[in-house]
């Protein structure tokens, strides 16, 4: 039977092994991050905590050890594995995956589920509370880290959980770990019901980012195809940003999944329009924007609304309607 | 055929100065350039933007006809001027405009004012067609600010024209539609031509413009007048009851049509006119695709009611019960209250006493 005093010195010799491994773990899931991503800076965007490794406190080990009525250890020092933790907060679901997926594919450790939030759902339908996913990820390898060996199965604790999960849980932490409290009906309730609205908030996000990713993706697709139009205007150097800017402001309500094709049919039917593009390029900004054509066609479509709706002021593309044939007061 | 205006490329301009009428009704020769002018790209555009402005798709110009085809005439003039190939012999035609100008001005109480005779080719693709255009512009005044100073400093400009106020200038363009004959084969029909007058909107002005459109340009109103103001009347109400709005919305665009038509002051017909004044932005380009896809003109028409006299005299309510209730135009709005369907059923009021049940 080990002594708090025992645990104590034992784990003050280990920290600094334990925060080699931390960092080195944490420096692997950055690192594949970065790949996934395909760019540094979008890994500080994805999480929304700067993950750094953190060592159990002292008092909270002994604790855990020796006073969680729920919790008996034969040999509590090797049994617990959180003495050092990783977490990594997140916006959206999916977005842990990415991260399970880093965790789940490495070579230098083996990884055992401790907590998978999607199961506990599965096991307890009817339930709403804590979320997290967590991972005990225990080195395949003795390892030499800058403070000495790392020996081969030393554990660390990962949690993966999206901000409003993180929310829950600073909220909870406390009630989590102490039953009396947990066992207050009301407070347990207001619990749950938080939990249930962040499943359903965790939901809505998810779909939100769907639906600008969608958007994306057609705009994109659009713009692509503006300049596939505009292409035999050669020698003419437009900004993109002022395309993607202009396109985004247009709203949705003119572009359908039709446009594409509306587009091809009616510059393949209009081929004067780009002759005359061309020949304003030379002094119009707007004239040398891709874009110009998308404006060209949906006013000839829609020569009134779209004056209301033109994300330019009139007399910026009134040209395009003189053009086209069309009086305005 | 409705002229397609679009895709305007200017090629020639030449400008004649016209002066005021002499008080003792002599004429003061115009003024001659002896070349064609030149204007940067900007400024053609903006020239470009006035004369479609005026005659373009929704404009309050309309179509008319050949009356003068003689030797001499405007229609002729501008016909020479679109086959002639030499620059010199363009430059002679366009003068005789001017002439002509000054001498339809004589008698009347009308400003000088520069002529622009304008050359080019119109329409899109490789339908593309030879234009002439007339612009009488008249001259008038405006400032000119100088910021370069301490202080703004206004400068008196008095020989302003085209600024984007309408009422200073008159536009008459002859289109030559058939574009592949020679000058042999083309005759007056194959023009087409639009004329813009602010004042041959207003029954109490319309007369006022004749001197520019008839002794001037030789032209007259279409014939067609009659026929088309009545399709305007069968084809907006086509579209009207073909559209998702509430009966009592249908029931009210059928009075603005009622009234638009018997308007006495109104002297044209005018898709976007009708538009404009009824329908939200949306619906109102549903109209004006509707009526471009019935090929029904889409600049003004010269008003003329006498196929729909009858028709516009009277309203007909026809019911599903089979009930109808006839009631004059004219007040239509005051003696036939309808208060709303509840489902099967409407609720009206209508003024005055049961006098007759035959």
């Amino acid at each position: 039977m080990t002594t708090e005093a025992e645990l104590i010195a034992q784990f003050e010799k280990d920290k600094p092994i334990y925060e080699d491994w931390g960092n080195i773990i944490n420096q692997e899931i950055l690192k594949g991050l970065a790949s996934i991503l395909g760019d540094g800076k979008k890994v500080n965007v994805l999480l929304k905590i700067p993950p750094t490794p953190r060592i159990k406190e002292n008092e909270s080990l002994i604790e855990k050890a020796f006073f969680r009525p729920s919790k008996h250890y034969d040999d509590p020092y090797n049994q617990i594995t959180d003495k050092v933790g990783l977490r990594y907060v997140v916006l959206l679901n999916d977005e842990i995956k990415t991260i399970e997926r880093i965790i789940t594919h490495s070579d230098i450790w083996d990884y055992s589920k401790d907590m998978d939030f999607e199961e506990e759902k599965k096991a307890h339908p009817l339930e709403f509370s804590y979320q997290s996913m967590h991972y005990i990820i225990r080195s395949q390898e003795e390892i030499t880290g800058p403070s000495g060996k790392i020996p081969k199965g030393t554990p660390c604790e990962v949690q993966i959980r999206t901000l409003l999960q993180h929310a829950h849980s600073e909220l909870t932490h406390d009630t989590t770990y102490k039953p009396k409290m947990r066992q207050l009906p009301d407070v347990q309730r207001l619990i749950s019901k938080s939990m249930a609205l962040i499943e359903i908030t965790g939901d809505i996000f998810t779909i939100v980012d769907n639906k600008f990713k969608e958007k994306k993706a057609k705009m994109n697709n659009l713009l692509t195809e503006l300049i596939r139009l505009y292409s035999p205007i050669q020698n003419v150097d437009y900004q993109i940003q002022a395309n993607e800017y202009l396109l985004d402001a247009i709203p949705e309500k003119y572009i359908t999944e039709k446009t594409i094709q509306d587009l091809e049919d009616y510059f393949s039917k209009n081929t004067w329009i780009l002759d005359r593009v061309k020949e304003k390029s030379s002094y119009s900004f707007l004239y040398r924007q891709p874009i110009i054509l998308l404006f060209f066609y949906l006013i000839r479509q829609n020569k009134n609304a779209f004056r209301i709706d033109s994300p330019l002021p009139f007399d910026k593309i009134e040209p395009i309607y003189t053009d086209l044939g069309i009086a305005v007061e | 055929m409705c002229p397609d205006v679009s895709n305007m490329q200017i090629e020639k301009i030449i400008l004649h100065r016209v002066y005021d009428n002499n008080t003792d009704g002599n004429i003061t020769p115009p003024k001659i350039s002896d070349n064609f002018t030149t204007i940067e790209p900007e400024g053609l555009a903006t020239l470009q933007n006035r004369i479609v402005k005026s005659i373009g798709e929704d404009s309050h110009s309309i179509q008319m006809r050949v009356i003068d085809n003689t030797e001499g005439s405007a229609y002729q003039i501008c016909k020479s001027i679109i086959f002639a190939s030499d620059d010199n012999e363009k430059i002679r035609l366009s003068a005789q405009l001017a002439h002509k100008l000054a001498r339809a001005q004589i008698g009347r109480n009308t400003p000088g004012g520069i002529l622009i005779i304008i050359s080019g080719l119109i329409g899109s693709n490789n339908d593309r067609k030879h234009f002439v255009g007339i612009i009488k512009a008249e001259l008038h005044d405006g400032f000119n600010v100088d910021e370069n100073q301490s202080i703004l400093i206004l400068h008196l400009l008095t020989s302003l024209l085209l600024t984007p106020q309408q009422k200073f200038y008159k536009i008459g363009i002859f289109i030559n539609e058939n574009s592949t004959a020679s000058s042999e084969e083309v005759d007056d029909n194959d023009y087409s031509i639009l004329v813009y007058d602010h004042l041959m909107n207003r029954r109490e002005s319309n007369q006022l413009a004749r001197y520019f459109f008839d002794s001037f340009l030789g032209c007259d109103y279409s014939i067609n007048d009659k026929s088309l103001t009545r399709d305007f009347y069968y084809r907006t109400k086509d579209f009207i009851d073909v559209q998702n709005f509430p009966e009592e919305e249908k029931i009210e665009f059928n009075t603005s049509l009622n009234s638009y038509l018997r308007n006495q002051q109104q002297a044209t017909v005018l898709v976007a006119d009708f538009g404009n004044d009824n329908f939200s932005p949306e619906i109102r380009d549903n109209y004006s695709n509707f009526m471009r896809s019935v090929s029904f003109p889409d600049h003004a028409i010269s008003k003329d009611i006498c196929f729909l006299e009858n028709i516009l005299k009277f309203r007909r309510l026809k019911f599903s019960s089979d009930v109808k209730i006839i009631a004059p135009s004219r007040n239509f709005d005051q003696i036939i209250h309808i208060d709303g369907f509840v489902d099967n059923e409407t609720r009206i009021r209508i003024q005055g006493n049961i006098i007759n049940d035959d």
